[in-house]
């Protein structure tokens, strides 16, 4: 998952000033942690729909951000009030995530689906921190540098809820 | 299962869809204006006074829940006034609302239909732009006289009272049709005691009015000659017909609510829904009544234009139940009455309880598959 080296203010500084391509890395880049965000707490299929609703309001308001280095908490910040909005506005509709892999791998999909709402059980810290890493298949490094977060932490916190996730799987 | 295995099998949930179509970005100084226009309706909802009809007795200004009883004009200058009679006892509610408990009230509107509102312990009045009279007896029966426009008195049935006709709230809570002042007095007697024989020959044209509203509640016989009646007075339409068609299916049309406008929406189910939870609290808190702990209620079907609501309750004593039901919708305006200060709606609609069979029905289902199951397993 290489990125590229141009640091995220000077493509954010390019995108307040209408550089699509620009907005595009910061999509590829951020696009997995504000996915992993939401799959944390709406259904699979509306955590997608979501992802794009966050990443065209992010575009619509881009020329807002004061501080273009914040955007990785901005944007996850737009992310979890999106899925906020989202939930009271659905109601209490129920969206079961095993419809939403293909008949013929149901007995996994069913799995996953149990995986995922483990996952999804978890304290929030946990919970982001592993969608990011078993979901989007990001390292370390790589959820440290999005999240804002110190290597360590997300260290501690990717052991930690292993180990949790674990209990809530056997 | 590992952490490798783990990414593979949640995989399938990754994010995989490329980035959306991006619509123009709006103008900055759009930005600065929203943002001034935003600060502005802040700032015009912060000194806006909260209480809009703000009302006041002299220069006190009324609080919600004060309660009045001592003759004054009470005044608010988006609604109008109300002259307070002696030994009478009104509470203001909040907002546009005034409950009156007894005694007589005189109101003269400006604001528009349907906003200023008064509660009686069975029925309420909506102005629907007036001069009015309201009297309460202690025993919760009244007399409403309109005196300019129209007035709307609702409980589980609705009687529109024009200028110049009043309409009488029984005790027990049923509204006579709207009746002219100027009409007989052995008209009004016989109308009010449901006399149809020596009422309809002394209705006169005008009282054609009055005549309509009692076909919601007569039987068919009755209306067939209600609209003999109505005729001779007033000049059907060309495409009147005379309603001779099948007994039932013109007592159903008539005295039912239609059953396609309790259809049920988005917005009544969350009404519906709303208002079960508040009744839930009236049962319990504000009816005195040790049997509601055996009641439940299994649903409310709310009209969707909000102005009448079916409260489906259900318990054990199926024929307890029933009686139960029955005194509800006897003391309905009281029950709405508390309702309307468990919930927030404009207007909150009138309550018809019913027993919910759905129950029972489902039981007797159950023993008749198991009188079934029996008989197959002896054969």
């Amino acid at each position: 998952m290489s990125m590229s080296a141009r640091p995220d203010a000077e493509l954010v500084r390019a995108a307040q000033a209408g550089d699509t391509a620009s907005f595009e890395m910061l999509y590829k880049k951020y696009a997995p942690v504000v996915h992993s965000i939401l799959l944390g707490r709406l259904p699979a299929g509306d955590a997608e729909d979501v992802t794009q609703n966050v990443f065209i309001a992010a575009w619509t308001k881009l020329t807002s951000l004061r501080d273009p280095a914040a955007f990785a908490g901005w944007v996850a910040r737009i992310a979890r009030n999106a899925a906020e909005d989202h939930r009271r506005r659905s109601g209490d509709t129920l969206q079961l995530d095993v419809e939403y892999a293909t008949k013929s791998r149901q007995a996994e999909a069913a799995e996953a689906a149990h995986a995922l709402a483990a996952i999804r059980a978890l304290p929030e810290a946990y919970r982001e921190t592993l969608m990011m890493r078993l979901v989007e298949g990001m390292s370390g490094v790589e959820i440290a540098e999005r999240t804002g977060l110190t290597e360590g932490s997300v260290r501690v916190n990717l052991h930690r809820g292993m180990q949790l996730l674990r209990e809530a799987l056997s | 299962m590992n952490e490798e295995q783990l990414q593979e099998l949640l995989s399938v949930y990754r994010h995989r869809r490329p980035m959306p179509e991006l619509g123009q970005r709006r103008a900055a100084v759009l930005h600065w204006w929203l943002a001034a226009a935003a600060v502005l309706a802040i700032v015009v909802v912060a000194i806006w006074p909260k209480n809009q009809a703000n009302w006041r007795a002299g220069f006190h200004v009324l609080r919600a829940g004060d309660t009045i009883t001592t003759p004054v004009r009470i005044h608010s200058r988006v609604i109008g006034y109300v002259d307070v009679g002696a030994n009478t006892i009104l509470r203001y509610e909040g907002g546009n609302r005034l409950s009156l408990e007894q005694g007589t009230i005189h109101a003269k509107t400006i604001s528009p239909p349907g906003i200023f509102i008064v509660d009686t312990p069975r029925a309420r009045a909506v102005d629907l732009g007036c001069e009015y009279v309201l009297s309460i007896s202690p025993n919760g029966g009244g007399v409403l006289r309109v005196a300019a426009g129209w007035v709307g008195l609702n409980n589980w049935g609705q009687s529109l009272v024009p200028q110049g006709a009043k309409a009488i709230i029984a005790p027990d809570g049923r509204l006579s049709p709207p009746l002219f002042e100027d009409s007989a007095a052995a008209f009004q007697a016989a109308i009010v005691r449901g006399d149809l024989n020596s009422a309809l020959p002394l209705a006169r044209r005008r009282d054609a009015l009055t005549l309509i509203n009692l076909f919601r509640f007569a039987t068919p016989e009755e209306r067939l000659r209600i609209y003999d009646r109505t005729r001779a007075l007033v000049a059907a339409c060309a495409q009147g017909q005379r309603p001779l068609g099948n007994q039932k299916e013109q007592k159903t049309a008539l005295t039912c609510y239609p059953r396609a406008a309790m259809r049920k929406t988005k917005r009544t189910s969350r009404v519906g829904e709303t208002m079960r939870e508040a009744l839930v609290e009236v049962f319990r808190h504000d009816l005195k009544d040790s049997r509601l702990a055996m009641v439940s209620i299994t649903d409310v079907e709310v009209a969707p234009d909000l102005s009448l609501a079916r409260v489906f309750i259900s318990g054990l004593n199926a024929d307890e139940t029933k009686g139960i039901a029955r005194d509800l919708n006897s003391q309905g305006g009281r029950v709405r009455h508390f309702l309307g200060q468990r919930i927030r709606l404009r207007v909150t609609p009138n309550l018809e309880f019913r027993y919910d069979e759905t129950g029972a029905r489902a039981g007797r289902i159950e023993s008749l598959l198991q009188e079934i199951k029996k008989k197959e397993d002896k054969t």
